[in-house]
């Protein structure tokens, strides 16, 4: 058995500074205080840091075929506050006092991680000195951000670091691998049960034609068994989970299934598929000549945030193709027609007209926030 | 050349503005604007082929029936059905519309867009389009 190393087996004590400051930013870290589901990242930073630790150790010990007893436990993190301008968690490191000195392997390791991304960042090699065995912990760190999400890793007091997206975590993760893990949120429809495996394939309104396999547990066994129907004709559920996606083909298996959950809208969602798929089969010339085909990434596009919208309460509107290859989005409400059009060239017009008045708004909005288009639709119903 | 009988090189007559107020305008839905019954507003507004003119056809000259039938059979175009709004209708909307018979279609006309840019056209056609969908399709 290994012998502790000389303050690695430590008991807790007090803070010796900060250790990091990790900036959450855009989508959901924008808004005031720091979202709770957030709080996976930072056991997530910390598992990275450790696991980075273990390697450097390592290297600086050809000798040691593992590293001491106690190695993880020693690095103690504490959530001491978050600082506003968005959501800033301040992580504390408390270690004994007797210990004389910081620079250790997680000094390090915190060190070389931000480095990493830092390189990545600036579209530059992985620096040589981050071991490759490690690049795998970024699986974890990092899987719930979202598009436009990162995390900016300030060490120790620093007013700045490199910021980690999740365009950096893929391109980190695939530097040694095919496939990468990612937090999943879609609706799907269940395809296939096999209980004695305790799995399922399901197929996914955004995922590969081909349903993928999904395991199964306790808590997700019971609501996939109830929209199991032949050929895969039940109802649409909201399935959350970590997908295994591959470089090129992307989703290729769920790693877990967090949830599977009921739609309100199932009926409305339905038909809104179903309008994307006509819309999706339309020919150069559609209208008698004229018309260009809806783009597909507009039609994409334009699934998703409305099938977003459902989730808004917004009422399933009527979709029609632009004669330029966009989507038009319209609905009649409380005296004012409104549309939502998603252009060829990816920018997004709204506009309301009041019926009465004969007056218009004309609002901006981004593609990526169904709820201010949500607001902007449900503001004319109210 | 001519002998004043020929009138092949004589200028149009400028078409004539629509005064009845109630009088119905036809206009034919292409199928693929239409969902749930109800047209698409961008129906209502010139594509760019139409140089800000949106066809209709005049409810004193033919019925929403004849209407349909010129456009899906003579004219060989999609239709899912007549809708109609009225001439006074486009003016509440300060749209103008005019006469503009044609050779084999006598009850053509038009509501002016031609001053108007994409999205002011845009704006217009939200406002055509409930008057229509209150009245519903009126054939077939």
């Amino acid at each position: 058995m290994d012998d502790p190393l000389p303050g690695h087996n430590v008991r807790v004590s007090g803070s010796i500074g900060p250790f990091a400051r990790l900036r959450l930013t855009g989508g959901r870290f924008d808004g005031e205080g720091m979202p709770v589901e957030a709080l996976v990242e930072l056991v997530a930073y910390r598992e990275l840091v450790v696991g980075v630790a273990k390697e450097l150790f390592r290297e600086a010990h050809p000798d040691r075929q593992r590293v001491p007893r106690g190695f993880a436990d020693s690095l103690q993190l504490r959530l001491q506050r978050v600082e506003s301008g968005s959501a800033v968690p301040v992580l504390e490191r408390v270690q004994d006092q007797q210990l004389p000195s910081l620079d250790d392997e997680f000094t390090r390791s915190r060190d070389v991680i931000e480095e990493a991304v830092a390189a990545i960042e600036g579209g530059g090699p992985l620096p040589e000195v981050f071991p490759r065995d490690a690049l795998i912990l970024f699986n974890r760190f990092g899987q719930t951000l979202r598009p436009d999400e990162g995390i900016e890793l300030r060490r120790g007091s620093a007013s700045s670091g490199p910021r980690f997206t999740p365009d950096i975590r893929r391109s980190l993760v695939l530097t040694q691998r095919r496939t990468y893990l990612q937090e999943v949120d879609d609706v799907g429809w269940v395809t296939e049960m096999d209980a004695d495996r305790m799995s399922c394939r399901v197929r996914l309104r955004f995922g590969p034609t081909v349903p993928v396999s999904a395991p199964l547990d306790e808590i997700t066994f019971a609501p996939v068994k109830e929209v199991l129907e032949p050929n895969g004709e039940g109802p649409p559920v909201r399935i959350s989970g970590v997908g295994v996606f591959d470089a090129d083909r992307g989703l290729v298996r769920f790693d877990s299934i967090h949830e599977v959950a009921f739609l309100d809208d199932a009926e409305e969602l339905s038909k809104l598929e179903s309008r994307f798929s006509e819309l999706a089969s339309l020919r150069e010339g559609w209208l008698d000549g004229e018309g260009v085909p809806p783009d597909i990434v507009v039609l994409r596009r334009a699934r998703r945030v409305l099938a977003d919208l459902l989730d808004f309460d917004v009422p399933r509107p009527r979709v029609f193709a632009t004669l330029e290859g966009g989507v038009q989005a319209e609905w009649s409400v409380e005296g004012h027609e409104v549309s939502v059009t998603f252009e060829p060239d990816g920018t997004l017009y709204a506009i309301s007209v009041n019926r009465a008045a004969g007056t218009s708004d004309e609002p901006t909005l981004a593609l990526d926030d169904p709820e201010r288009i949500a607001q902007f639709v449900l503001r004319q119903v109210s | 050349m001519t002998d004043g009988t020929d009138d092949k090189d004589s200028p149009a007559p400028p078409d004539v503005r629509l005064e009845d107020v109630g009088e119905l305008l036809y206009r034919q839905v292409h199928p693929t604007w239409v969902e749930d019954g109800v047209p698409s507003s961008q129906a209502f507004a010139p594509t760019r082929k139409d140089k800000g003119k949106l066809s209709i056809a005049r409810g004193s000259l033919i019925a929403a029936e004849g209407a349909y039938r010129h456009y899906t059979d003579v004219l060989k175009l999609s239709s899912a059905g007549t809708w109609a709004m009225t001439v006074g209708e486009a003016l509440t909307a300060t749209l103008e519309s005019f006469a503009e018979p044609l050779h084999d279609d006598p009850a053509h006309g038009y509501v002016d867009f031609r001053e108007l840019g994409r999205r002011e056209a845009e704006r217009k056609a939200k406002l055509l389009l409930p008057h229509a969908v209150d009245r519903g399709r009126l054939y077939p």
